[in-house]
């Protein structure tokens, strides 16, 4: 099949990419006891999940770009 | 919070509907520990968004509600309800003219509607009622790692669409990184009204109804690296693929053919048409320092397509920590893309479009302006007060502007008249969130 060899050479490019990443990630961040600030709610990659719904929802009625954050909330005939 | 109030039997109706909840969502998640009850976390949100275009353009009202739960053992279940209820008009593809224009149904019913002398072409009767429903549950497996599924469905009068979805992430060093992998599958239905009709042929003609309907699936993959870089930041990184095939038009949306001097001729007006396939890919990189009090959220998308689309996307929020746990979050957001390959704001005829055997020389081509070169910008605020027993209410403004790049050169019959529809909307939004 074509889409699941082109799933699988981006896995594996994105395999690579994360490898290579996780070198530099190992000396970043913090001690478990120093998570204080980034166990706020404000602090969450989704800070307000309504709020992202509805504007992913928007946009993607609105503009060409979609993606890039998340699965998407359901489909919509608007575009 | 904390259920620790929920020992023993309930004794009134919302002890009783908490208790009914917490035990199914035991039974949904497989698992009615306990001592995994007593973190649990309930949280209901709920919000109703108002969106409204200028010169009498669309309208939506949008309530939407959320569950979620949270056992504080990386298992979760949400569940989210949407309403849309859409009126008003929207531009229909065709450019303005000197002279009144009348735009007939797409079946060829009657029905239609005159658009004045000058004016952009709108058809008035766009009116939509949507029904979303998302569901998702996480759950760990193994050390360090989780496993979360999706269901989507959604239903319009003439859209149907159903989506699963699965990702798995797993933390490294202590937490501090997550890599996650996902996997999204989508299949719509398109029913338009008056019936799938073909492309580039003329429109307001029934002999150029196809089928009833046609289908879309889109197959989406998402990669993220989430990375705690010191106490206070936060970094997220994520690639989107999408690979959309087949129907991918605008059943509505039609494309002027126009004379030399830009006025109407020939067959006057054709249905559009899109490629059956497209590829996306987004990267998405995003931001978040904590200050003394206040959060500062900063993120840039970079988007391409195969139809020849780039876009980029900047997005910040600063959120001003008041006294009493108030804040007030400033937004601002600028996007620009550039137009599709088979953009057209009109058809020429004679050059790409010959009346005389309704044919065209173009593989596809659109006027919507979604997919014209423009920029937008967004400017907006929020205001979130808490209440008491951890309940949060929030009023949220967004101005939003779109400027639609012009055609370089105009003929001569459209000098001065508004070819490409600027858009403005503004968003209210007003949420209530607590926990139960």
């Amino acid at each position: 099949m074509g889409i699941a060899m082109f799933l699988i050479n981006r896995r594996t490019v994105a395999c690579l990419s994360a490898a290579g990443l996780l070198g530099g990630c190992a000396s970043l961040g913090v001690q478990p006891w120093e998570r204080d600030l980034l166990a706020k709610p404000a602090m969450q990659v989704v800070a307000s999940p309504l709020d992202e719904a509805a504007d992913d929802h928007t946009y993607f009625s609105k503009e060409a770009a979609t993606g890039g954050r998340s699965f998407g909330g359901g489909g919509c005939g608007c575009n | 919070m904390q259920l620790t109030s929920e020992q023993g039997a309930p004794t009134n109706g919302r002890a009783a509907l908490h208790a009914a909840l917490a035990a199914a969502a035991a039974g949904l998640l497989g698992s009615a520990h306990a001592e995994g009850l007593k973190t649990d976390t309930w949280q209901v949100d709920s919000a109703v968004l108002v969106y409204k275009e200028g010169d009498g353009r669309v309208q939506a009202v949008e309530p939407i509600i959320s569950i979620r739960r949270d056992d504080g053992n990386d298992r979760r279940a949400g569940l989210r309800l949407t309403f849309d209820s859409l009126t008003g008009a929207s531009p229909n593809g065709a450019v303005a003219q000197p002279t009144a224009q009348t735009f007939t149904n797409p079946s060829g019913r009657g029905g239609g509607y005159v658009t004045p002398a000058g004016q952009a072409p709108l058809d008035p009767r766009f009116h939509d009622r949507r029904i979303a429903v998302q569901g998702n549950l996480e759950r760990p497996l193994g050390e360090g790692q989780r496993v979360s599924l999706g269901a989507n469905a959604s239903i319009e009068h003439d859209f149907r669409s159903l989506s699963l979805s699965g990702s798995l992430a797993r933390d490294f060093f202590q937490k501090n990184t997550t890599l996650s992998a996902g996997l999204s599958l989508e299949q719509d239905t398109i029913n338009p009204e008056g019936g799938v009709l073909v492309g580039l042929k003329p429109a307001f003609d029934r002999s150029t109804r196809d089928a009833s309907s046609d289908t879309r699936r889109v197959v989406d993959v998402l990669f993220g690296v989430t990375q705690v870089m010191s106490r206070a930041w936060l970094m997220q990184v994520n690639y989107n693929l999408g690979k959309g095939s087949g129907y991918h038009s605008d059943p509505y949306k039609v494309l002027s053919v126009l004379d030399a001097n830009g006025l109407l001729a020939g067959d006057r007006y054709v249905v559009e048409d899109r490629p059956r396939s497209r590829t996306r890919h987004s990267l998405n990189v995003l931001s978040k320092w904590h200050l003394t009090e206040d959060v500062i959220e900063a993120s840039y998308r970079y988007y391409r397509d195969d139809w020849g689309l780039r876009a980029h996307t900047l997005d910040a929020k600063y959120r001003f920590q008041l006294a009493g746990g108030s804040y007030v979050e400033p937004h601002a957001r600028y996007y620009r893309q550039n137009a599709a390959d088979f953009y057209r704001t009109w058809l020429t005829e004679g050059v790409d479009y010959d009346s005389a055997t309704s044919q065209s020389v173009l593989a596809h081509a659109s006027a919507d302006t979604r997919l014209a070169a423009f920029t937008a910008n967004t400017i907006g605020v929020k205001f979130a007060m808490p209440l008491a027993d951890g309940q949060e209410l929030s009023l949220r403004v967004e101005s939003y502007r779109q400027r639609v790049k012009s055609p370089d050169q105009l003929p001569p019959a459209l000098q001065g008249l508004e070819v490409t529809p600027q858009l403005r909307a503004t968003t209210l939004m007003l949420g209530y969130s607590r926990p139960f």
